[in-house]
């Protein structure tokens, strides 16, 4: 089964809510040359949370492909920063990750093979982060019904034990790898 | 540090980044940040450095790996502050 990861990160959110000028903040987060190109870049916040976006989406991947849950996002490491997908390594684990920038977000989509396949998102005014997911999963199913031309009420989205999206159709797992995020004002979601 | 007040320290410093209100009251130590909390994984990094700040410590990336629950936060500060 194609397997995708996907993240997404409202940058006004991520801006009030995040010590993401804290020298240790970026420590934490990134390698030295991750460091240094933030560092360098015209717009530092927003490459902060493009390579955030990277890794986050990256590891989403990894864990379907390997079932774990912990939190190393410094080895998840990005190395080509300007090219049009980006190269991601963990281990023995590589993926291929496509990044979109707009003013008011950055999205990350990783695949296992370099496909330039891009996320879908939404614009959700909604505060509850419970609401929030509901509404993107709502919003993926009608995707996917549209999609496989599937009756929408047979179609359901459910986390399984690792935090992982399983798509069923009438109780039966889909053989469709999906991936969900939500962040603030936006949310979006991957079809493999 | 007593653990009664360590859970009531790392409450206070959670308290701001948690959306699931519910889970939060009824957190205990096998409470999970991510699955239960609901925090967002992009302020996951913003706990560890409220934590480190509180508790006057430095976490090391073998320490924040494992820092997905109520418990491991608990047992990291702990061996910290007697290390």
């Amino acid at each position: 089964m194609a397997k995708i990861g996907n993240d997404i990160v409202d940058l006004n959110l991520a801006q009030q809510t995040s010590r993401w000028q804290d020298p240790r903040f970026l420590d934490k987060l990134f390698t030295t040359k991750e460091q240094e190109y933030i560092k360098a870049s015209v717009n530092p916040h927003t490459s902060i949370w493009r390579l955030w976006s990277i890794k986050e989406a990256s590891y989403k991947l990894y864990i379907q492909c390997r079932p774990d849950c912990f939190y190393k996002p410094k080895a998840f490491a990005c190395t080509n920063f300007e090219a049009k997908l980006q190269q991601v390594s963990y281990a023995d684990f590589k993926c291929y990750v496509k990044t979109e920038i707009t003013n008011a977000f950055v999205m990350a989509t990783a695949q296992l093979e370099p496909f330039e396949t891009s996320s879908f998102f939404l614009k959700i005014d909604v505060a509850t982060a419970k609401t929030q997911s509901k509404i993107v999963r709502q919003k993926l199913l009608a995707h996917v019904a549209d999609l496989k031309q599937l009756p929408l009420e047979h179609l359901d989205v459910q986390k399984n034990s690792w935090g992982i999206p399983q798509l069923h159709y009438k109780l039966k797992p889909l053989k469709l790898g999906v991936s969900i995020s939500h962040h603030g004002r936006y949310g979006s979601y991957a079809i493999a | 540090m007593i653990k009664a007040e360590l859970i009531e320290k790392l409450k206070a410093i959670i308290t701001p980044y948690v959306q699931d209100e519910v889970a939060f009251k009824n957190l205990t130590e096998d409470t999970d940040f991510i699955k239960d909390l609901k925090i967002n994984s992009a302020n996951l990094v913003d706990v560890i450095l409220d934590i480190e700040d509180e508790f006057d410590i430095r976490l090391d990336n073998q320490d924040m790996e494992q820092m997905l629950t109520v418990k491991s936060a608990m047992d990291i500060v702990t061996a910290k502050l007697n290390g």
